[in-house]
């Protein structure tokens, strides 16, 4: 793989995957290559699946992160941006680790409060449309695209917190299941192959014009069976639901998480927060979009 | 003294609590036990860290015009589930 980096990524982080030219500053995430990771003997802070099965280890350590992934491969994150892999993997799941796990757990490790979620924005404002993988996130964003709205990205949110609270995707792009390209009606060699889902190039679905813009809501999307319906959570319930979408920088030195802790009060505070029900298929796509263009209108 | 001086239960060294919209979350930044309180959990906590249990009691049971006995029953099991999740602990150990 050759070329530059990419730079169109949050926080001024170029993100150079392996192969790749990346300027030797300090700000660019860029894996170097394969190498033998120790395994601290520290307590792990352990990721579970929604059926509690354990699927990812982190430690945080003083000056890197250990991810071990369990049964696929462990990553060695350096706080200069510094990344190795302990093993060789294809190209597209190297890819897929480095921008949807490793740059949000950079972006949050270096203080930025990170939400896994998409991107989306109209009229002067934006959504972040969160929920566990496999709810629609990336579906409905596609789908929004499709009407106009426009898309940051499909995976992450970097908030920004000043007068208003901005948001900007980690970087631009959508993957969608081949089921979302049939239901969307794209053409089924959109984007590209990157494990197992058709990752769209940047500027296509997501633009990559996309400006810190301030945010109206955070929606958590739920599928259902019934029907569409918004609900706004509040007060603890509403900071409970934050802190289960943000990557946790707990994961570092110094008082990270207590910062994550005082940010998502005051993002509970300043911004609608809910959940969305989202009836499966075309239709439900369309009754969601309805809500979320009344709630980003009454955010606004 | 003051009022804290006598609290009956403080904040473990490393817990977090964070007032929400007039609720209450605590976190544990050690075990990354998350809590929620409503607004009557986060009173019946912040009356507790704030001075003896029976003064809690009383001053709890004039705002809620609740039963005595269910109000001190209910405490009792909202001070047990906390202290056990390790986001809240005796001043008084004894």
């Amino acid at each position: 793989m050759t070329g530059e980096a990419l730079s169109r990524v949050a926080g001024g982080i170029r993100v150079a995957l392996r192969g790749v030219h990346h300027p030797s500053d300090d700000l660019s995430l860029r894996v170097v290559g394969t190498a033998s990771i120790a395994i601290p003997e520290s307590r792990p802070h352990v990721g579970l699946t929604p059926d509690g099965q354990p699927w990812r280890r982190v430690w945080a350590l003083p000056d890197r992160l250990v991810l071990e992934y369990l049964d696929v491969v462990t990553v060695q994150v350096e706080d200069d941006g510094t990344v190795f892999f302990d093993e060789d993997l294809p190209a597209d799941v190297e890819e897929h680790l480095v921008y949807d796990h490793v740059l949000p757990l950079f972006l949050a490790r270096r203080g930025a409060v990170v939400l896994h979620g998409a991107v989306l924005g109209s009229g002067g404002a934006a959504i972040v449309l969160s929920g566990p993988t496999g709810a629609g996130k990336s579906t409905l964003s596609a789908y929004v695209a499709q009407l106009g709205w426009t898309v940051g990205g499909d995976d992450g949110a970097v908030l920004s917190f000043a007068a208003d609270v901005t948001v900007e995707p980690t970087y631009p792009t959508v993957r969608l299941t081949p089921d979302a390209v049939q239901l969307l009606d794209l053409p089924v060699d959109v984007g590209r192959d990157v494990a197992g889902k058709r990752r769209t190039e940047p500027g296509s679905i997501a633009t990559t014009a996309w400006t810190p813009t301030r945010l109206a809501a955070v929606v958590h999307i739920q599928p259902t069976d019934g029907g569409a319906g918004f609900t706004r959570l509040q007060g603890a319930e509403a900071h409970a639901s934050l802190f289960a979408v943000t990557f946790h920088a707990d994961l570092g030195p110094g008082g990270l998480l207590r910062n994550v802790v005082d940010r998502l009060a005051v993002l509970a505070e300043t911004v609608t927060v809910g959940r969305l029900a989202v009836p499966r298929g075309a239709r439900g796509l369309a009754a969601a979009e309805r809500i979320l263009a009344t709630v980003i209108a009454e955010g606004s | 003294m003051s009022a804290d001086d006598q609290a009956a239960f403080r904040f473990p060294q490393g817990v977090l609590a964070r007032e929400v919209q007039g609720e209450l979350v605590l976190l544990n930044l050690g075990t990354e036990q998350y809590y929620g309180l409503d607004q009557i959990g986060a009173d019946i906590v912040t009356r507790l860290t704030r001075g003896p249990v029976d003064a809690a009691l009383i001053a709890l049971e004039s705002t809620y015009s609740v039963d005595g006995a269910v109000l001190r029953t209910d405490v009792e099991a909202l001070i047990e589930e906390l202290v056990a999740a390790g986001l809240l602990e005796a001043t008084d150990p004894r």
